[in-house]
This record gives structure tokens, C-alpha cells and sequence, in this order.
């Protein structure tokens, strides 16, 4: 398809939307400064808020979303020490954060977007907001991915999309496929409704993983065309996304071919979670992928400490995870206080 | 003399939120344009990146695709 092809297809508007200078953006742009900001609600980095606000530091807790994540993603825990199971992960870490937030702690549902580890407070870019902290605690766990589609990458921004706030709108009137099982998927493919038709959400399994009233909004919405257990055998196209090969038990396995023009994906794998390190700021890495981090868990870059799946431990456990978090936030306690030795803390 | 800058952006996007909030937390000033009402800007952001998605930044006349703040800081020569 020719760009002339898919642009007509884009808006019904052909106003001039230009503006000066962005001041349509809606955003709050006061200026929030923390003694640390922690990325990721999950057992690490939330323990690691226990313990740094209990200290006193300003603590800001920066979560994607209270259902993300690995922890989040469990059903029954039975051994986590000290809290009796059998309780879902969801239920563990709504306990672990108001017993931060107990403490001071400031929990803010952001998408943290990007940071720079070297300036000094260090800067923080949110969906929201730019803050500053005087030390980092990053603790965004190991559930990324690359692209690993077939079509994925060549077709990256020809139809292929990671956002659909951002991109639905090329897709007026256009049939579009969602991929994925999250509460982010989810909310994605209900944004693409106002633009998109049909929207054919894919979901690997036959659950997914979000609010029972999302859910069944989705199921419900005449725009959405609902498939399980799909498997994606290649995303199709030249210049252009042209479609999507699949499989499903709807099409008794057989193979399939949906012919939309966007693609937007929304899966997790088991790499860590630094998108937001931009270039030349990436603290060292391990051959792996995993953030080195020394015995007090601050990286390569000073002041920044990696916890709990980003150090890619032999055993994932959410009590080990809570454990790095809280030997992160003695060190940063230490630092900011200038002493030379950690205090124990009871 | 500075680069002129164009942010081609959707008013949902927050990468391109993101993008003009570090541009005008730096005083730079840039042209904002949302192409999801303006068709033929649209058609202009595809051409110049060969990109269906935002944000688009044009800085003096280099594409910068996404809310890439080296790239951005590159090409407006901060550090």
C-alpha cells in the first residue's frame, strides 16, 4: 500500500491542527523532587519504598500498573514467608504497597518513559510528569521482549505499533488486530474503537489478565471481533502491513488470514525492562542482559541501583526480589545521610 | 542560528507529550502539529520519516523518529 493509499484514510479533518509551541499537551508540568524515585510496584521495588520511606526519605514509587509484572501475574502464593496462602499476587502486592504507603510513601500509576542517570538530581520522564531524584532504584523486573514476530521489526512503523494512543488515529475506518492477554492490550484495543473497524483482539490464551469490567466491555463492544487461543504465525506485508497469518481453535487450527492494516502488540518476555536507559546512559550489563549490579545493588552508574529480576537471579522469588529492594534502600539511606557504613535498621 | 523544529504529534500520544514537555522545559520553541486533524501534514510526516507513527520530530530538516532525547540533545547540541 501507498502512503497516499493509507494516509486517506486518516482523519476526516483537514484542518490545520497546528499549534504553537505544544501548549495543547494537557500535561502537569510542575517540577516534583524526591530524595528517590523508585521504577516498578513490584515485591523489590516496593520493599525497597518501605524501607526508604520509613527512613524518612521522600520516596516516589513509579508503577505501569498494579496488575503488571511477574508477581502480579501469579495466582496462588503459599510460601511467601510470613503471609499465609493461599493469596493471588495481586492481593501480595496490594498488601506490600499500602504498607509503603503507610510509611510516607507517594505511589504514582506512570509509565516511566525515560531518564537520565547522570545528571545530578536525576530526571525522570513520565506519561505525566518530569521529576527529579536525588537516587534511582530501578526495580522494572524482567518480563520485556524484543520484536520476535515474524514481520515484527521489518514492519515496525508501517503498521506495526506499540502504542495506540499514539498511532490509532492512522487507522480510521481501517480493520486493525490487537495482540495480547494485559490490562494494557486491553485498554489499547478500547482506545482503538474510536478509530479502528473492526478491532480484532488476539489474545494468546483464553483469560486475560485485567479487570473483570475492562474485560467484559471488550467482549461487549460491536467494534471488537474476540479471538483466544490465537497463535501468530507472521505479520504480512511489503511497505505496508497487509495482514496477519494466524491459527486458532475458531479455525479448528487451520491457518487464517486476517487482513488489517495495523498491528498493535502488547506481549511480555523475560528480558529486563530498561527502554527507558536511552543510549549511552545504559548502566553495564551482564552477557545476558542483566544489569551488574555490586553488593549493595548500585549499578555502573552512581547513584543507581538495580533490584530484584533486572540482576537475572538462578531463583525468582518474590521474597529474594524484596530482599535486594531493601538492601538497595539501607545503601541509599547510607548514602544520602553521608555515613561510611549501612545502620542496621529494626 | 538555532534549527527550526516540528513536532508531529497526536493529542493521546505520551511519547509525544513527553517530546514537547522536554523541548519546552528547555526553551526551545517548536511548531506542534497534530496529525490526526491535519491530513496533509500527515502525508508530509510520512514522507520525511517514512513512519506511520508518532512522535515525529523534524530538527532542522533531520528526522528524529519517537521521543529520543539523544538524538534530540545531538542535534540541538545540548549535553
Amino acid at each position: 500500500m501507498d502512503n497516499k493509499a493509507t494516509i486517506a484514510s486518516l482523519t476526516v479533518n483537514f484542518g490545520d491542527g497546528t499549534t504553537d509551541n505544544g501548549s495543547s499537551s494537557g500535561d502537569d508540568s510542575s517540577r516534583q523532587h524526591y530524595d528517590v524515585a523508585i521504577i516498578g510496584g513490584g515485591p523489590a521495588g516496593l520493599s525497597a519504598a518501605l524501607y526508604t520511606a520509613r527512613a524518612g526519605l521522600r520516596t516516589v514509587i513509579l508503577d505501569k500498573s498494579p496488575y503488571a509484572g511477574a508477581l502480579g501475574l501469579t495466582d496462588k502464593i503459599e510460601n511467601y514467608p510470613g503471609v499465609p496462602g493461599p493469596i493471588s499476587g495481586i492481593e501480595l502486592l496490594r498488601i506490600f504497597r499500602e504498607q509503603a504507603l503507610s510509611f510516607g510513601a507517594v505511589y504514582l500509576q506512570e509509565t516511566v518513559l525515560s531518564v537520565d542517570p547522570t545528571s545530578d538530581p536525576k530526571e525522570v520522564i513520565t506519561t505525566r510528569q518530569t521529576l527529579y531524584a536525588d537516587r534511582l532504584i530501578v526495580a522494572s523486573g524482567a518480563m520485556g521482549r524484543k520484536a520476535s514476530l515474524p514481520g515484527e521489526e521489518r514492519l515496525l512503523g508501517r503498521g506495526v505499533s506499540y502504542c495506540a494512543t499514539c498511532d490509532g488515529a492512522f487507522f480510521t475506518d481501517q480493520p486493525v488486530a490487537v495482540v495480547g492477554d494485559t490490562e494494557e492490550a486491553v485498554e489499547e484495543a478500547l482506545f482503538l474503537t474510536r478509530f479502528a473497524r473492526p478491532v480484532h483482539f488476539l489474545a494468546r490464551g483464553s483469560t486475560l489478565r485485567a479487570p473483570g469490567e475492562l474485560v467484559a466491555e471488550l467482549k461487549s463492544h460491536p467494534r471488537v471481533v474476540w479471538r483466544e487461543k490465537v497463535r501468530i504465525l507472521e505479520i504480512v506485508g511489503d511497505k505496508r502491513v497487509e495482514g496477519v497469518r494466524i491459527a486458532s481453535p475458531a479455525s479448528r487450527g487451520q491457518e487464517e488470514f486476517l487482513p488489517v492494516k495495523g498491528v498493535f502488540i502488547y506481549l511480555q518476555g523475560n528480558r529486563p525492562i530498561l527502554d527507558f536507559f536511552q543510549g549511552t546512559a545504559l548502566p553495564a550489563l551482564t552477557a545476558d542482559g542483566c544489569v551488574r549490579v555490586n553488593e549493595e545493588y548500585e549499578t555502573s552508574l552512581p547513584g543507581v541501583f538495580a533490584v530484584g529480576d533486572l540482576t537475572c537471579k538462578k531463583v525468582r522469588q518474590a521474597v529474594l526480589a524484596a530482599a535486594d529492594g531493601v538492601l538497595a534502600a539501607l545503601a541509599v539511606e547510607r548514602q544520602l545521610r553521608g555515613r561510611a557504613k549501612i545502620r542496621s535498621m529494626w | 542560528m538555532k534549527p527550526a523544529v516540528t513536532v508531529y504529534s497526536t493529542p493521546t500520544c505520551p511519547y509525544c507529550n513527553a517530546a514537547k514537555r522536554y523541548l519546552k522545559e528547555r526553551g526551545v520553541p517548536f511548531r506542534d502539529v497534530d496529525v490526526s486533524r491535519d491530513q496533509r501534514a500527515a502525508m508530509e510526516m510520512i514522507r520525511k520519516s517514512g513512519q506511520m507513527g508518532v512522535p515525529v520530530l523534524d530538527i532542522g530538516g533531520r528526522i528524529v523518529v519517537g521521543f529520543d532525547r539523544n538524538k534530540i540533545n545531538a542535534l540541538l547540541g545540548f549535553h
